[in-house]
């Protein structure tokens, strides 16, 4: 690619995000609007490009073993969750991203719930020793791990809610105890 | 606290995927517009797919229907996208009397579960079943092979009889739904209303084009 930089996907990632931002936020609403359907009409040509892929190799005999091969690799990833043909759907993944967190909220007391998937929005609960037992630098690092772990597996979720980790009331809580 | 927030300060790319599709598609994403099968945002112009163990149809993205509209266990079954205007359609108006459908709109549909032909007429309280004599459809069918090849669950043969029309179609079985949903909403009264009517002439005119925004959507 000549001036696009998808080399790292991260960094093209973030760059995408700023781009739209940019673009969103444009004064002029017919050059929006012009650019919005450009990039609606090239993701259209891809993703039903990409749907007619997937379906024959979905129905190709050894089919599983090379979606699998498929999602293994991070930017054949990024590609199928952005045009929503991830062969897993987005509560497997956050269900599975929440269960790989498990073992390091335990080794802290803590358990991490999936309490529903609906709509876009992930609502997970935190459950164990109070949070004023926790001790702070980890209280305030949990909200981010956890959504860095469950928003990298599920980027096509709209919002993430983390219940059981008030901030303020842990923090009350510890001037409480001193 | 919420994520989104949260999100905006991560190093990380964060939920990409949805600030994508929210700009690509804003008119799109709105409160229930999402897939009913992965929750993934749905265009205005989504898929069906027809559950038809359930008498369901589903709005999917158009990952979910390709990966699950055509496996051969048939337990989803994707609604073809196009109607055909049948012009070689043959029937008297003594062979429609039979089936005894009070208003000049119907629509045929081969049922998988129920193993028959259910015949269906739109009114202002939805859609209505109608007691088919099966003798008169057998009748129908001799004299029109294609309906021999309608397409279980999914297709529809459509009847428009109102005001003097004799169009029949093979249509899309959301569409089917999309007229039921059009003629509940826009009804008034017992003959309907000019709105109504309206809105009937602009959906059989639409028909023959590509699906369209409009008439994908609004089953319910």
């Amino acid at each position: 690619m000549s001036t696009g930089n998808g080399e790292d996907p991260q960094q093209a990632l973030h760059r995408l995000q700023e781009l739209i931002r940019v673009l969103d936020a444009h004064p002029d609403p017919a050059a929006k609007e012009t650019t919005r359907e450009l990039l609606a009409l090239v993701l259209d040509l891809h993703g039903i490009g990409l749907a007619k892929l997937m379906g024959i190799v979905t129905a190709a005999e050894d089919g599983t073993s090379i979606l699998a091969r498929l999602v293994e690799d991070k930017q054949v990833e990024a590609m199928l969750l952005l045009h929503g043909l991830h062969p897993d759907d987005l509560e497997t993944r956050v269900r599975r991203a929440v269960e790989r967190l498990r073992p390091h909220l335990g080794v802290h007391g803590l358990r991490l719930d999936v309490v529903e998937i609906a709509s876009g929005t992930v609502r997970l609960r935190v459950h164990g020793r109070s949070a004023a037992m926790i001790k702070a630098p980890l209280l305030w690092m949990l909200p981010g791990e956890i959504e860095d772990a469950v928003v990298e597996a599920a980027p096509d979720i709209e919002k993430i809610l983390i219940d059981g980790l008030d901030l303020e009331e842990a923090a009350a809580a510890v001037r409480a105890a001193e | 606290m919420t994520g989104v927030e949260r999100m905006a300060l991560s190093t990380q790319p964060g939920n990409w995927v949805a600030n994508v599709l929210r700009f690509v598609r804003p008119r799109d994403v709105a409160a229930e517009d999402y897939c009913n099968l992965c929750s993934a945002p749905l265009a205005a112009n989504h898929p069906h797919l027809v559950e038809p163990a359930k008498h369901r149809l589903l709005c999917v993205c158009r990952g979910c229907a390709t990966l699950l509209g055509n496996r051969d266990d048939n337990r989803y079954r994707a609604v073809p996208e196009y109607a055909r205007r049948l012009e070689d359609f043959r029937m008297t108006d003594a062979e429609w009397d039979v089936f005894a459908i009070p208003i000049g709109l119907a629509f045929f549909v081969r049922s998988t579960p129920d193993r028959r032909i259910v015949a269906f007429y739109p009114g202002p309280a939805g859609s209505t079943e109608s007691l088919l004599d099966l003798r008169a459809w057998a009748q129908l069918v001799a004299g029109n092979p294609i309906l021999a090849a309608l397409e279980p669950d999914i297709e529809a043969l459509l009847v428009n009889r109102v005001k003097g029309a004799r169009e029949y179609y093979l249509a899309p079985i959301d569409r089917c739904y999309a007229l039921v949903g059009l003629i509940r909403t826009k009804w008034h009264g017992l003959s309907g209303g000019e709105e109504a009517w309206k809105a009937i002439d602009e959906f059989f005119a639409g028909l023959h084009e590509l699906r369209d925004n409009a008439g994908a959507c609004r089953h319910g």
